[in-house]
């Protein structure tokens, strides 16, 4: 009798499962055909958007700037002499800047310099172990960058385009690329986010979507929230990075510019002392040891609010100013030697 | 790793190939390591939290147990329960004084703020393990010697994020049942998921807009728009947390443990204390039992105002659950105050319609209008985001109590960031849900949505999952997960 039951309550789980599978299997092809169409229309975000500008000028750039989202907004290439693009981006820290330097520079025929940002926590910050760790899905989807942690790959979102962007993310662009097909007859990928970025990579419009607030209440947020973002426990693998970077850069007789960029006074009264103080120490050590040449526009009294996106970042205004500045730094090192400058952590770039 | 995530999918459908192909004797470690990892990818820290909980909560009830000095037993219990009530508090206290001070300028690295932020479900644990402590000090359940048991009981994952606050007796009363799990609970459990999803994807998450774009600014509205962000907040909070319950029996009914229910329509409720003992019913009942009942014996000299007393400190109590904020002590004081009056007053109203019983009628609807009015009221003050948020929202909902330009009765659906097509899928969604809620409860009704053609079922089904894939925005947080 007990042997009966246990038969059929295994034929009943047996049915079920069968079932299952059955009921499962066109959600699974629905799944896959949307990831299959992920895998060829590119999402349009900061990211690829990025990668593409530089794919469309890979034989001419000469100039790559990286780094995180004040790099991204603070840098208009297009105003640096030669051909430069920006590569930097929003909550970038070391690791990634290192990979994807690696990656790119080899790729780039005429490339002759890279802008590396440094900025206020550059050492004390890794998205992995941040709350912005969502970000390395993009990093391995786009530019296929691991993750730092292997557990990492458990998120399928680092792997699966529709999980990491949703199934509506994927079924609005094929209705775009649809809409867009039957207007014109083309097959042209759905646009986001497109006007984010200009010709040469650079992020526009920061003014429109950081709030600007520069009283030292405002700042000591953003403060607080960047120093949430740090530790020191991290600062031993960024600098690790950062001479691997170098080295690479080095190896491919490519010139290492590293460069802080402005920051609006309160910010940088009320940075941490020993947090900016042991990074121009790391940097100092670089430019020392490494031809490296580190330009240092802290602290730019010259620039008014109208210069600021918020505290950290550049409007488009002083992304323009500023990239004179530094277009002007540059040229001028070179002309005065062609070994590598350093120039002290103040303003003495001007 | 929320419920509703892909990751979660995958952890769910891995565990249930492990739980499933394990022999049954090791079924409930294979749930309690389910439990911990789930558990785990929310945070170190707090994992080991549970875990010293968990482990501090078997040990003091095995010692109550041995206790043969009634004195002694007390003291434990007193220091156990109050222990538990403590640590709840400050972590309540840790993450007002946070919102408070974001800057925490001193913090460095996330583990250090992670200290401030409440552990995920720590409300429904501490809960869990008080009214075990009671239990086994008033001998109502014999301490559990099995300790993977306890720990499965104070860590079972589709109950630690939100509830139900599940009984340790009801719990432990179904871990046998782990052997054998029966094809029908796997797909009523099913179901409820796919119920449940539908709820906060569908309803909740689309109504979301229009509370948060009203409580952000209650003055660029009318009155009319005002109120009818209310009653939106009011089926949101209902739809999000009706639906994480259901997310949670549904699972536990894979795993063959069934959870108590939450809801049972409570805005057709026809006074407030019916409809508390219908709208998070685990909750209110525990209260009930661990708090109210003992006050009110405690208190029972005092008559009539040592019952007042007691209903006012138990809703007290309600409203703090969901935080220390002084909106949210103002949510509990409203509804003690609702309950006063409906306790002291509903004598005289049922002798009242006695003598009238061509009103009865009447008395339900309005009734049940007026309570869910009175309730809808009091979400505005717990949804707002601070007192004075609330008093700004509820004198403009009067309409010529505050001078403003915009007509009172103006009503442009846009202006709450939703469109009138949106709005009537939801109103659909919702009577569904609903009509889906009372035939659960009936079971010929049950039986006969058993015995539709299949091909139907799984249309409905199916047009679900495609609603739901359409209309997800990515891994948004149920509100009851907060607490």
């Amino acid at each position: 009798m007990q042997a009966s039951d246990s038969t059929r309550s295994e034929n009943s789980w047996r049915q079920l499962c069968l079932r299952l599978a059955v009921f499962c299997l066109p959600i699974v092809l629905a799944w896959s055909a949307l990831e299959y169409w992920a895998t060829r229309v590119p999402p349009n975000d900061l990211y690829s958007l990025k990668h593409e500008r530089l794919e469309a000028m890979a034989n001419e750039v000469d100039t790559v700037i990286i780094g995180a989202s004040s790099a991204s907004m603070g840098v208009a290439p297009e105003l640096l002499t030669g051909s430069a693009v920006n590569l930097a981006n929003e909550g970038e820290d070391l690791y990634y800047t290192d990979a994807l330097a690696t990656q790119v520079v080899p790729r780039l025929p005429k490339l002759k310099r890279v802008i590396i940002q440094i900025h206020y926590n550059c050492l004390f910050y890794c998205i992995s172990e941040s709350d912005t760790a969502w970000r390395q899905s993009y990093y391995a989807q786009e530019w296929n960058i691991p993750p730092v942690h292997l557990i990492d790959w458990l998120n399928c979102q680092t792997w699966s385009r529709v999980a990491f962007r949703t199934p509506r993310f994927w079924l609005l662009n094929a209705k775009n690329v649809f809409q867009d097909w039957r207007r014109t007859g083309k097959f042209t990928p759905g646009s986001v986010e497109t006007n984010r970025i200009d010709r040469r990579g650079r992020e526009v419009g920061g003014e429109t979507f950081l709030r600007r607030d520069l009283s030292p209440a405002g700042v000591a947020n953003k403060l607080a929230l960047i120093h949430r973002r740090s530790s020191v426990e991290n600062e031993r693998d960024n600098i690790k990075h950062l001479d691997h970077l170098l080295s690479v850069l080095r190896e491919h007789n490519i010139e290492a510019v590293l460069v802080t960029l402005p920051v609006w006074h309160t910010f940088e009264e009320a940075q941490k002392a020993d947090y900016w103080n042991e990074t121009l120490k790391v940097v100092a050590q670089r430019t020392n040891n490494l031809n490296v040449s580190y330009y240092s526009f802290l602290s730019l009294p010259q620039f008014s609010p109208e210069d600021y996106a918020d505290a950290n970042h550049l409007s488009s205004r002083g992304a323009m100013r500023f990239t004179e500045m530094l277009n002007s730094a540059l040229n001028q090192g070179k002309q005065s030697s062609d070994a590598k400058r350093t120039v002290t952590p103040t303003n003495s770039a001007l | 790793m929320s419920f509703l995530s892909v990751n979660f999918a995958i952890f769910l459908a891995f565990g249930l190939l492990v739980f499933h192909l394990t022999g049954a004797r090791w079924r409930p470690h294979v749930l309690l390591a389910l439990s911990y990892a789930f558990y785990f990818s929310w945070g170190l820290v707090h994992t080991l939290l549970l875990a010293v909980v968990t482990t501090g909560v078997y040990a003091t009830a095995m010692w109550i147990e041995g206790c043969r000095s009634e004195r002694r037993k007390r003291a434990l219990v007193a220091v156990a329960a109050m222990s538990l009530v403590v640590l709840l508090f400050a972590f309540k206290a840790g993450q007002l004084l946070s919102a408070k001070f974001t800057n925490g300028a001193s913090l460095e690295g996330l583990g250090a703020t992670m200290l401030l932020v409440m552990p995920l479900g720590l409300s429904y644990y501490v809960f869990r393990m008080i009214g075990y402590l009671l239990d086994v000090y008033w001998e109502q359940l014999p301490a559990q010697h099995n300790f993977v048991s306890f720990a499965l009981y104070g860590s079972f994952f589709p109950q630690i994020v939100s509830g139900p606050i599940q009984r340790a007796e009801d719990f432990f009363d179904q871990l046998p049942k782990l052997n054998k799990p029966t094809t029908s609970d796997f797909v009523v459990g099913l179901r409820r998921i796919l119920l449940g999803l539908v709820k906060k994807v569908i309803i909740a998450d689309q109504l979301a807009v229009v509370a948060a774009a009203a409580h952000a600014n209650p003055s660029g509205f009318s009155s009319l728009e005002l109120l009818f962000a209310a009653y939106c907040f009011a089926f949101q909070l209902y739809a999000d947390f009706s639906g994480i319950t259901d997310i949670a029996i549904g699972i536990g009914l894979l795993f063959g443990v069934k959870g108590p229910e939450n809801f049972n329509l409570p805005f057709f409720s026809e006074n407030i204390q019916i409809f508390w003992r219908r709208w998070h019913m685990s909750l209110t009942s525990w209260l009930t039992d661990y708090l109210f009942m003992p006050l009110r014996m405690s208190l029972r000299q005092l008559g009539t105002a040592g019952l007042c007393l007691a209903i006012f400190f138990n809703m007290v109590a309600v409203g703090l659950w969901h935080g220390l904020g002084l909106n949210t002590l103002a949510f509990g004081i409203i509804n003690g105050l609702y309950m006063i009056v409906s306790v002291l007053t509903l004598k005289h109203r049922n002798e009242f319609f006695q003598t009238r019983p061509n009103l009865v009628r009447i008395r339900a609807v309005a009734g049940t209008l007026i309570t869910f009015h009175l309730i809808v009221f009091a979400l505005i003050v717990f949804r707002a985001h601070g007192v004075r948020s609330a008093l700004s929202y509820l004198i403009r909902l009067v309409p010529g109590l505050y001078p403003t330009t915009i007509p009172a009765f103006r009503f442009k659906a846009s202006l709450l960031n939703i469109d009138t097509r949106s709005l009537l899928g939801i109103a659909i969604c919702l009577i569904i849900a609903e009509a889906i809620n009372w035939t659960m409860q009936q079971r010929s009704w049950a039986a006969r949505f058993g015995s539709t053609p299949r091909l139907v079922r799984w249309g409905l089904y199916y047009a679900s999952i495609a609603l739901l894939f359409y209309l997800y925005k990515g891994s948004i947080n149920f509100i009851y997960a907060g607490f």
